[in-house]
Formats: C-alpha cells, sequence, structure tokens
C-alpha cells in the first residue's frame, strides 16, 4: 500500500504511531475476543426459556452478536419503525432477547426482562445505573439476573471496577 | 462544501481563514492515493472502503476526511440485496424467535427461511444486513486529478467558512448577469455603493444566520467564475471569549480553488417558474431573466418577459416570502422606469394588500399560472400599440406600389403592427385596390384572376392560378362570388362554383 509510503513521509514520528497502532489493536482485541461471545454464548444457552436484554455501547459489537445470534439489534442507525416492531415484539413475546447499543440510555422505554447481559459498556457510573434499573425492573415472584462479560488481562477490568463503585 | 467539523481556521488580530490545503507534493500524494483508493473499491462494500480510510487518516484527519467527503459524493453508492433487509431480518427473527444459541441452530433458522423466501441461504444472509452502511456497494466512482480535487477541497472550506458569515461585500469585474442572476436565485438581498456589492441585511429577515450564510456559500463559486473579483466577509466564530466576528477577504490572485462550469444556469426558482417558461402567450416569445434593470441603487432582473413587436412586458412572480421581503421587493420595483410595463404574479397566500403596488397589472394567483388575465393584459397592450400606432400612421403618406402588396412588409418598414396598418388602411381611400386578407390587390389583377377563374373547374386548379399571382388569402373566391364545393374528403376533387 502507497499509504506506509506517505506515513512514513509524513514527519511523524514512527514510534508514535506504532504504539498508538498497538493500543488501537489491543482495545479492538479486548472489545471483540472470541471468548467473550464464547461466553455470551454459553448465557444464551443457560437462559433458552427467559428474556434477554444485551447491552454493548460498540455497535460493531451490537452487529457481530446479532450476526452470530439472530438476535434482533437496535442500534443509533435503526429505524424508527422497525425500532418500535422489535421493542414491540419484545414485549409481546415473539422475540425473547434485543441486542443493542447506547440508543436506549435514555428517554426510551425498555421492555421487561430476567436476564441483562452488558459487554464492555462504558465506564460511566450514571448510564450503567441507569441500564441496570431498567432491565432490573421487578417482577413479581421473579429475580433478575445480570450478567457483565469482560476481557480478562485488558483494561475492563478496571472499567468494571470503576462501574461497581458506582453502584454501592 | 464540507461538515463544519472538518474546517480549520486561523485567527488573528480580527482576521480569520482557513487552514488551505497546499498543493504541494505531499499533499498531492495523499490526495492521489485516496482517489486510487476510492478507483480500487469500486464493486467493493462501503465498510471496506471506510476502514481502509480510517487506517491512514491519522497522517492529517482533516484533510483526508475532508477528501473522502469530496470523493464520496462523486460516488454511486447503493444497496445489493436480492431481498429487501427489514423483510429479510423480520423472516428470520420470527423463525428462531430472538436467538439461537449455536452453529448448528442458526444454519437451520437460515436454511429454513430461505427455502420459505426462495432464495439461495448465500443470498438470505447478504440481505440481512446489506441495508448497513458498511455493507452498501460502491457501483460508480467519477474520477478527478490529485489537483483539482485539493482545488475543490480548498473552494469546499471556504464555503465551509463562509456557512457562518452575517454579511458579505463583493466586487466582481464582469459576469454580472451571472452574478445578479445567482444572488436572486439565492434570494439574498443586496444594495450597490461604489461599484460594490452588499450583501446583507438578511439576518433580519430571518432568523436563521445558517440559512444566509448558505446562500453565500452557494454564490462564491459564481463569483469566482469572474475573471477579477474579491470578497469581504463577516464571520461569526465561538472563542473563549464568546461569539467575535471576524474579518474574511479573499480574492482572484489566489489560485488554490477550482470552480467547476456552472451547471444550473436553467435551474428555476420555483415550479410555478418552470411552469410560466413552458406557457405559450399567442404572437408573444418569453423569455427568462431577460434583462437588469435598475432600481435607484439596486438591479432588477424580472422573472421572464413576453415580447412582441416592439413591445417587451416584464412578469415578475413572486411566491411565498416574508413580508420584509415582500416590502423590500415592492420598493424595487415601483423605483424601476419599467414598472409600468410589469406584470406581477402574486401568490394569494401572501399577506399583502394590491394598494402597495402602483401598477395596474397586478394578479394574484393561486398554485396555477393565472393564463387566461395574462393574455388579457397582454390584449391591452396589443389594444394600446394599435392605437398609437394608427395615430402615427395617420400622420404620414404610406408609399403603396406593385399589384399585390404584402401589408405584413410594409408594416415591418414603417415599424407599426399589422393591425394597425390594416385600420389605418380600411379608413383611406384605397386608390384601386382591394384589402384581402394581409394582402392588397389591385384592380387590374383581380379582373386577370376572376377571368383566369372562368376556365377552370376545380379548386385545386384556382389555388394554382393564386400562387402564381402571389395571392396567399382563399378569401378571394369569396369575393369573386365563388363557392368551393366538396366532394367526398379529398381536396382533389373540390371544384368552385359561381354562387
Amino acid at each position: 500500500m502507497d499509504f506506509q509510503k506517505i506515513v512514513i513521509r509524513s514527519g511523524r514520528d514512527p514510534n508514535a504511531r506504532k504504539a498508538l497502532l498497538a493500543r488501537n489493536k489491543a482495545r479492538d482485541i479486548a472489545l471483540n475476543s472470541v471468548s467473550k461471545i464464547e461466553k455470551f454464548r454459553e448465557i444464551l444457552k443457560k437462559h433458552k426459556e427467559s428474556r434477554l436484554f444485551i447491552f454493548t455501547e460498540h455497535n460493531k459489537l451490537v452487529h457481530i452478536i446479532s450476526k452470530e445470534f439472530l438476535i434482533p439489534a437496535i442500534t443509533y442507525r435503526t429505524a424508527t419503525k422497525e425500532r418500535g416492531e422489535i421493542l414491540d415484539r419484545f414485549r409481546s413475546g415473539v422475540y425473547r432477547a434485543v441486542v443493542t447499543s447506547k440508543v436506549l440510555d435514555e428517554g426510551i422505554d425498555v421492555p421487561e426482562a430476567d436476564v441483562g447481559v452488558i459487554l464492555s459498556g462504558t465506564g460511566s457510573g450514571r448510564a450503567f445505573i441507569q441500564r441496570l434499573g431498567r432491565i432490573l425492573r421487578k417482577k413479581e415472584g421473579k429475580e433478575a439476573v445480570l450478567y457483565e462479560i469482560v476481557s480478562a488481562e485488558t483494561s475492563e477490568i478496571n472499567t468494571a471496577k470503576r462501574r461497581n463503585k458506582a453502584l454501592r | 462544501m464540507l461538515t463544519s467539523d472538518l474546517l480549520v481556521t486561523k485567527s488573528y488580530k480580527g482576521k480569520i481563514e482557513p487552514v488551505y490545503a497546499k498543493l504541494d507534493h505531499e499533499n498531492l500524494e495523499i490526495s492521489g492515493s485516496l482517489i486510487d483508493l476510492f478507483q480500487q473499491h469500486i464493486g467493493k462494500t462501503y465498510g471496506e472502503l471506510i476502514e481502509e480510510i480510517e487506517g491512514i487518516e491519522e497522517i492529517d484527519y482533516r484533510l483526508i476526511r475532508g477528501l473522502t467527503q469530496l470523493l464520496e459524493r462523486r460516488c454511486v453508492i447503493e444497496m445489493n440485496s436480492v431481498l429487501e433487509p427489514t423483510t429479510a431480518r423480520r423472516s428470520i427473527f420470527e423463525e428462531c424467535k430472538g436467538a439461537v444459541s449455536d452453529v448448528k441452530e442458526r444454519k437451520e433458522v437460515i436454511d429454513r427461511v430461505a427455502s420459505k423466501l426462495s432464495v439461495e441461504p448465500d443470498a438470505l444472509e447478504k440481505a440481512l444486513w446489506a441495508d448497513m452502511e458498511d455493507n452498501l456497494i460502491i457501483e460508480e466512482f467519477q474520477t478527478i486529478t490529485p489537483e483539482a480535487l485539493l482545488r475543490q477541497y480548498n473552494l469546499s472550506l471556504t464555503q465551509t467558512l463562509l456557512f457562518k458569515a452575517t454579511g458579505m461585500d463583493i466586487q466582481i469585474g464582469d459576469n454580472y448577469q451571472h452574478v445578479f442572476r445567482k444572488i436572486k436565485q439565492l434570494g439574498l438581498m443586496y444594495s450597490i455603493q461604489d461599484g460594490k456589492i452588499y450583501l446583507d441585511g438578511a439576518v433580519s429577515l430571518f432568523k436563521m444566520t445558517e440559512r444566509y450564510g448558505t446562500a453565500l456559500a452557494k454564490l462564491l463559486p459564481t463569483i469566482m467564475r469572474c475573471s477579477r473579483w474579491s470578497l469581504k466577509a463577516s464571520v461569526l466564530k465561538k472563542t473563549m471569549q464568546g461569539k467575535r466576528i471576524y474579518d474574511f477577504t479573499l480574492d482572484n490572485t489566489k489560485p488554490i480553488f477550482s470552480v467547476e462550469p456552472d451547471s444550473d444556469l436553467e435551474s428555476f426558482d420555483s415550479a410555478i417558474e418552470k411552469e410560466f417558461s413552458l406557457l405559450n402567450f399567442n404572437s408573444w416569445s418569453v423569455r427568462r431573466e431577460p434583462a437588469v434593470l435598475k432600481a435607484g441603487q439596486y438591479a432588477f432582473i424580472p422573472d421572464f418577459s413576453l415580447e412582441r413587436n416592439r413591445i417587451r412586458i416584464y412578469v415578475e412572480i413572486i411566491g411565498f416570502w416574508t413580508p420584509e421581503y415582500l416590502k423590500n421587493k415592492i420598493q424595487k420595483i415601483n423605483m424601476l422606469k419599467e414598472k409600468e410595463e410589469m406584470i406581477l404574479l402574486v401568490d394569494k397566500d401572501l399577506a399583502c394588500s394590491g394598494s402597495e403596488f402602483k401598477t395596474d397589472n397586478l394578479i394574484f394567483y393561486e398554485r396555477k399560472i393565472p393564463y387566461l388575465e395574462i393574455l388579457k393584459i397582454l390584449r391591452k397592450y396589443e389594444e394600446r400599440q394599435v392605437t398609437d400606432d394608427v395615430e402615427m400612421l395617420k400622420n404620414i403618406e404610406i408609399a403603396l406600389e406593385g399589384s399585390v402588396i404584402n401589408l405584413g412588409e410594409i408594416a415591418r418598414k414603417y415599424d407599426v403592427s399589422l393591425d394597425a396598418l390594416k385600420i389605418v388602411i380600411e379608413q383611406n381611400n384605397r386608390n384601386g385596390y382591394l384589402l384581402i386578407g394581409d394582402q392588397l390587390i389591385d384592380d387590374h389583377t383581380l379582373k386577370a384572376v376572376n377571368d383566369e377563374l372562368n376556365t377552370v373547374k376545380k379548386h385545386s386548379e384556382a389555388i394554382i392560378i393564386f400562387d402564381k399571382y402571389r395571392i396567399k388569402s382563399q378569401q378571394i373566391l369569396d369575393i369573386l362570388g365563388y363557392k368551393v364545393k366538396w366532394i367526398g374528403l379529398d381536396p382533389e376533387n373540390a371544384e368552385i362554383l359561381k354562387a
């Protein structure tokens, strides 16, 4: 690729660029790791009769999950009509799962679910609590479960710790 | 024009300027490589292209993103799918109740739905997310040279800066008609003083300065098409200390822009104008934006003119606008020398009474062009011209020579309307001539024709005789006391009979 040449000619510090690329790569792996997907698969198998609401703020991951598990997806790009249809059908039980990015953070009435799954969420406490509150909405005699899937040995552990602090 | 996040400016001492891309080796190489990337991705997905671009954009983020925006506009990017993606998804999600947990189950669902919809499983998989931006296909790409792209980028930067302009004054050395036409099309108000065109007043016209800025940005290429030009704009910029106005200046000495030829000269301001241009007003010919009229310190370009003989009537169509705009327009029209020759078509929805116009020719319209009413006004002008011409002809001796005289030629010679000439001729002594149709025929010729007609029977033979004498109107048959008897529908069989 010609761009390699340009990068060198651009007069930037090549080491700085390398470091940046390495960091980006690590983050991508952390976000999209295969083990995370497999962990999710286990959860899905364990809760075959449950209604699952899956969150991740990364649209890429939303689409990977939607594609792999044929779960209806809602991102900020989903048309209002289709979004409404998916949520209605989740509410009425036609669909038992929905995967979504942060589009549902504010102002949208999220239907009840008995299993919540967070994949690589934000480190912000407030947004997290809101999400949690929505899906853990008390249903008579039922207890809701929330999973958070994080990659070991990545920066996400810290993110998750920060988040749990906000909960207490 | 670019999105404003891609605009980089430098400002100092109250002046502002975009950071232009120099046409140097490095930028040309970046530009060329991006063009190559687009070229290589014809037939591939938009996602693949963007991924490649994201991989290099840190070389110069804003430049690369900016060039990418311009290049994207040169692409045809379309969805490529045998099925409507939302339908495909709905069918799949219904089939699996919203989730599958293993690969085998997934394949079964896809296969079942594929056979239900009678498509190949592969095609169904593809269709499922074919509407995602990343999966759209780059069908076409219209290439450009690296230098032209950089020049276009610099123009776009300037336009993007002008979005935030609150006013602008320009000086141009030529190309007036185009610039004024564009100013008019964009609905900009302006004044002329000492050879400078001040584009302003919009802030008081509508609250949205962005809209005004957009109009100024759109005007820029037209200004740049002049061979000599300069501009000065006031640009609003948010700073740490709040909003501030900066000066932006530019002229034709900076050779880092490129302007594509104007393609929208034919475009119309509104559907109603388009409709008007297609109408046929009898013998009146329609011309669009025919002249630049002077209205005090303003220039005024009417939408259309209707022309016939020596009369030229201007037509101005006033579609929906704000009361201020209308007031301004009326003031301008009232300053025109030509205001008597102006037909104003005003949208009925406008809150405006006719009394504000110093003209009789005001027609309120509703949706459709008031065709008949316009014809009525035109007839008034036609009649007035005939009266004037008759008055003039009465005072001169009309020279009539020859046995068959075409009055059209005479009318042209004296520069009067044919109707007027005929009226005068009918009123005066005709000295041995008879008026038939638009011709004067002398008694001698009339007699000769009559004699020849006695020898023939068929209508077609009579016509040959008329042609020989260059007589155009068959009214002559009537005058000489003949009737045409039709036998069947074939004119060849028609006969003439002495009545």
